[in-house]
């Protein structure tokens, strides 16, 4: 007699001699044969499934694979390849003109002016076709801007970096840090500002226009001791001002946070 | 020992080690029991094994290491062993001695054919069992899993479980001794 057997009819509720009477089949049960595995059909059966083994991914795929990353990279094809190269042109250009000057403020300059442009190029009208499309996999508009205003950022912040150690490294005179916080807020303002306004205008022609503009101004009213109050506001002395840089980034940032939510709020409308 | 499931999540990420140890310890287990589901027919059998491991690789990649990873399996056996029987053109029929695969060549030959007869004899009494009962009697009795088990795999309430247990067990007895009375 199986005790599991009966044990569990008790539990299931039969009386204690018609479990006892079930659990007795067991010796009719046991009878029953069990099969011996063929080795060779076992082997067999483990080929086949090997062959439907997934791939073991190597680091890098599986990081690839990480949902931000994947992003990142499917992002890539879209941003304009132009950006890119003109970026990289300008700021090595920027970098190689310091060096031999030492002029800082060319590069110093130079760095916000580039991406700000490269951001103001992100949300144009082809862009927004992609938009369209990309939306058909569920992934909201502001996340795929985002990535891409990431990406281009990003690729700036990168470029400026490297010419910075780069120029401190030639130029002994040169300090690293001061350099890069000398156009690392005014770089976060102006692509933030330059996003906003892509956004509103839809043209990225407009956008860069008044981005760059904004920029110059500043540059060129701030060295020019006025006591004209005019002139003093539209140098706008808090842009690249030591204390301010905190604030500028900040404003920045929230330029950029106001900018993807209007980009969203687009989106909603258009597709009501 | 390992976990089934750290096993199961070791060949999704294309471990052979985790492989070659999962079937190792599952094979012969599905064999018995789809051997036994098929009325003793261990090529029949052997092929419904290889059936199931094979449906788990092509859905490894979904299995979520919550699931307990034996359910899952014999749920595909489980499957696969009903669409076979529901196809018209494999309607299940009482097995004859030549069909069945059971020699045990340890015993002297006149002990072997009564082995043999008593067998087959089991063996036509579970086939005249129908088949929702017999999946639960076999699944709890040979492959000694609970009865909380079977439901997950069968996808039934734990009360039908016992019923059917009960139920299969006693017309089992009735089969039986209907059996041994007209010998």
């Amino acid at each position: 007699m199986n005790d599991r057997l009966k044990q569990i009819l008790i539990e299931n509720g039969e009386t204690s001699e018609e479990a006892e009477s079930l659990a007795s089949l067991s010796r009719f049960l046991d009878k029953l044969p069990k099969p011996q595995a063929r080795q060779l059909h076992r082997q067999k059966t483990l080929e086949l499934l090997s062959a439907y083994l997934p791939h073991e991914k190597s680091r890098f795929e599986r990081f690839s694979e990480w949902y931000p990353v994947a992003l990142l990279f499917s992002q890539i094809r879209v941003i304009h390849y132009e950006i890119w190269l003109a970026s990289a042109f300008v700021l090595s250009m920027g970098m190689i003109v310091t060096l031999f000057t030492s002029n800082l403020l060319l590069f110093s300059a130079l760095a916000p002016m580039v991406t700000a442009v490269g951001v103001a190029l992100l949300y144009d009208h082809d862009i927004v076709q992609m938009l369209e499309i990309e939306e058909t996999t569920r992934t909201s508009s502001r996340v795929l801007l985002l990535a891409r205003l990431t990406l281009v950022f990003g690729f700036n912040l990168t470029l400026a970096l490297i010419g910075s150690i780069i120029l401190a490294v030639i130029r002994s005179e040169i300090s690293l840090l001061p350099l890069i916080m000398s156009w690392l807020a005014p770089m976060t303002f102006l692509s933030g500002l330059a996003f906003l306004c892509s956004v509103l205008l839809v043209d990225t022609l407009a956008t860069s226009a008044f981005t760059l503009l904004l920029w110059m101004v500043h540059l060129i009213l701030k060295s020019q001791a006025s006591s004209n109050n005019l002139i003093h506001l539209l140098s706008m002395p808090g842009l690249s001002d030591m204390t301010n840089r905190p604030l500028v980034v900040l404003t920045g940032i929230l330029l950029t946070v106001v900018g993807l939510w209007v980009a969203g709020l687009q989106r909603t409308q258009q597709s009501a | 020992m390992r976990a089934d499931e750290e096993l199961a999540y070791g060949v999704q990420r294309g471990s052979k080690e985790d492989l070659t140890v999962l079937v190792e310890r599952y094979y012969q287990p599905l064999l018995i029991y789809l051997y036994r589901m098929c009325g003793g027919n261990q090529a029949l059998a052997e092929d419904m094994v290889q059936e199931t491991l094979l449906r788990v690789m092509r859905g490894i990649s979904l299995y979520q290491r919550e699931r307990p990873f034996k359910t899952w399996l014999y749920t595909i056996a489980t499957n696969i062993v009903r669409n076979h029987f529901q196809r018209a053109d494999t309607r299940y029929t009482d097995n004859t001695y030549e069909e069945m695969d059971y020699v045990d060549d340890r015993q002297q030959p006149e002990e072997t054919i009564t082995t043999i007869e008593e067998a087959q004899l089991v063996l036509q009494v579970m086939t005249k069992l129908p088949e929702h009962q017999r999946e639960v009697v076999v699944l709890f009795y040979y492959q000694e899993l609970s009865q909380q088990q079977i439901a997950d795999i069968l996808h039934i309430p734990v009360g039908t479980v016992k019923s059917r247990l009960s139920i299969g067990l006693r017309r089992l007895r009735d089969m039986i001794n209907e059996m041994e009375n007209s010998q």
